[in-house]
């Protein structure tokens, strides 16, 4: 009897999907804001805990300097003071790695069978405190040496992100309940419309002896089934664009190196909306049942 | 079965019910009548839940009307069926789906609504019909599958609203015959109805006569009339 109610809730909702998809897209739309968001504060912060306090540099050198004054002049800056990460290029490494990224088949197109590109090196300060002095002279510093042409450095770019880590991490409570209140209105209107569009169907079964299990539970199954849907196509969209951002990120000019976000994340923001949408479900159920 | 001790009900400043009293015993049939608007259907609708009680006390298939919770109003109107005035059928469902519904929220087992439900509806010649829907249906056979659907789960008690309202006499006849056997079956059964001739028609069976003071000029005294030995507001 249970099962048969259950079923015949999910039912309802598979059965006519095209009837519900306003309110699926809805949930959907909810939850992938909310996702966006707390992606960006978990994402952040985790990559601003792992990378916190080093600064970094990327040298450019000339084109067609000459190798063996790059090559001493990389070991004077692997050794400079405070020097925790220092990765070089050659141009023949860089070009391999653009390759790499590129993929097998977007061949760079070489002006004359020349490679293009320059010497490169990455290196990694710790900074000492708060010290931005102390990135503006070591920037003075490598911008200084012969024969490089341009040297980037990022803690603009770094406290933007870094701010906006804070925030979505900050608003992770208030944006929880954001999204709950939303599903809830979202799926509860939902369900009360059919409750409306039934509502003599419903009258008569409770004339004949329905209990209100008997009616309550298809309702809140079907309305579970609604928030499950939408937000499993959220958190589909979610993982895709999360795949994207984060190899774009991993990259220059920020060197951000994105973990994974946690299974957590993933399962609380289909499962919540789910148990939302049936509390919905259930609310409006009773509220027609008074 | 059925114990009433001073009803009254009034809607606003209307008093449409008073002090009313009367028992039916299990088994027993009983017809209730009285003037156009004299207060059956409301009578009716208390004793099944659907109205609150007001004033006195009512005792219905063994429920206490005045404790009863409304998470609990479904046992109530378990034991107790109706033939509403307006049928309340499903007009898109089947006749058999129609029928089949008290039995359906019970959660009976297929097989037995299956078998429960082809012997009501050839009781009330519905066979035919058993798979049209029923907004297909004339008023008369959507009343035997009214009919049909207050008995099939074997109610203790059975609230009938003008079962005949829409029946040939012929029809109305056989009907009543069908609600006696029932009700010798053991369920008490209290009959709202217009019919003088159909209460004539069931000269041992108790009458209650509502609406003295409201009354359609002309009288009505139907139950005292065609029924000299039944009591009308009897306690019997
Ligand atoms: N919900 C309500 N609100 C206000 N007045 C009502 C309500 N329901 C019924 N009434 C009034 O109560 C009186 C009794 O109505 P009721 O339907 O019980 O009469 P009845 O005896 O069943 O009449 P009929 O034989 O025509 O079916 C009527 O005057 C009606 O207008
Ligand atoms: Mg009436």
């Amino acid at each position: 009897m249970t099962m048969r109610l259950i079923f015949s809730g999910i039912a309802a909702v598979l059965l006519r999907p095209w009837a519900h998809l306003g309110t699926i897209l809805g949930v959907s739309a909810t939850v992938l804001l909310c996702g966006l968001l707390a992606l960006a504060g978990i994402g952040l912060d985790g990559a601003f805990a792992r990378s916190q306090g080093v600064v970094r540099f990327q040298v450019y050198w000339q084109k067609g300097s000459d190798p063996a004054l790059v090559a001493r002049q990389m070991d004077w800056m692997r050794a400079l003071p405070g020097v925790v990460e220092a990765k070089a290029f050659s141009p023949e490494t860089a070009l391999a790695v653009m390759r790499g990224s590129l993929g097998a088949n977007a061949e760079p197109a070489l002006p004359g069978g020349e490679n293009p590109l320059p010497y490169t090196m990455l290196l990694g300060f710790a900074l000492p405190g708060e010290d931005e002095g102390f990135a503006r002279e070591t920037y003075a510093r490598l911008a200084g040496v012969d024969g490089v042409a341009e040297v980037r450095y990022n803690p603009v770019a770094i406290d933007a992100m870094r701010t906006l880590g804070l925030l979505g991490s900050r608003a992770a409570l208030p944006l929880a309940a954001l999204l709950a209140l939303l599903v809830g209105l979202v799926v509860g209107n939902t369900v009360r419309l059919t409750l409306l569009r039934r509502r003599e169907e419903l009258e008569i079964l409770r004339l004949v002896g329905a209990t209100p299990w008997f009616i309550g539970l298809p309702l809140v199954c079907g309305a579970a089934v609604i928030g499950f849907l939408g937000s499993g196509l959220a958190v589909t969209l979610l993982a895709f664009v999360w795949s994207e951002v984060a190899g774009n990120l991993g990259a220059a000019p920020l060197w951000l190196d994105m973990a994974s976000p946690p299974l957590w994340l993933w399962l609380a923001l289909i499962g919540g909306p789910t148990l939302v949408a049936a509390l919905a479900g259930l609310a409006a159920a009773m509220e027609s049942n008074a | 079965m059925l114990r009433v001790d001073g009803l009254s009900h009034r809607f606003g400043n209307r008093a449409v019910l008073s002090d009313l009293s009367f028992a039916l015993d299990k088994g027993g049939f009983a017809f209730l009548t009285g003037p156009s608007g004299s207060g059956k259907t409301t009578l009716l609708r208390i004793l099944h839940g659907s109205l609150p009680l007001q004033t006195g006390r009512a005792l219905v298939a063994g429920h206490d009307l005045a404790a009863l919770r409304p998470s609990k109003l479904y046992q109530l109107r378990r034991d107790v069926s109706v033939v509403f005035q307006d049928f309340k059928i499903l007009p898109e469902r089947t006749v058999v789906e129609n029928v089949a519904l008290p039995l359906t929220v019970r959660g009976t087992p297929k097989a037995r609504i299956e078998r429960r439900v082809a012997s009501i509806l050839t009781a009330l010649r519905l066979t035919e019909l058993a798979h049209r829907p029923c907004a297909e249906l004339a008023g008369g056979e959507q009343q035997r599958v009214a009919i049909a659907r207050a008995v099939v789960a074997g109610p203790r008690l059975m609230l009938a609203d003008e079962p005949t309202g829409n029946l040939d006499w012929e029809l109305s006849l056989r009907l009543l015959d069908i609600l006696r056997q029932f009700s010798a079956h053991g369920t008490a059964i209290l009959m709202a109805t217009h019919n003088r001739a159909l209460v004539a028609a069931a000269p041992d069976a108790m009458v209650i006569t509502l609406g003295g003071g409201e009354a359609d000029p002309g009288g009505f005294d139907v139950g005292q009339a065609a029924a000299p030995d039944a009591a009308a507001e009897a306690t019997p």
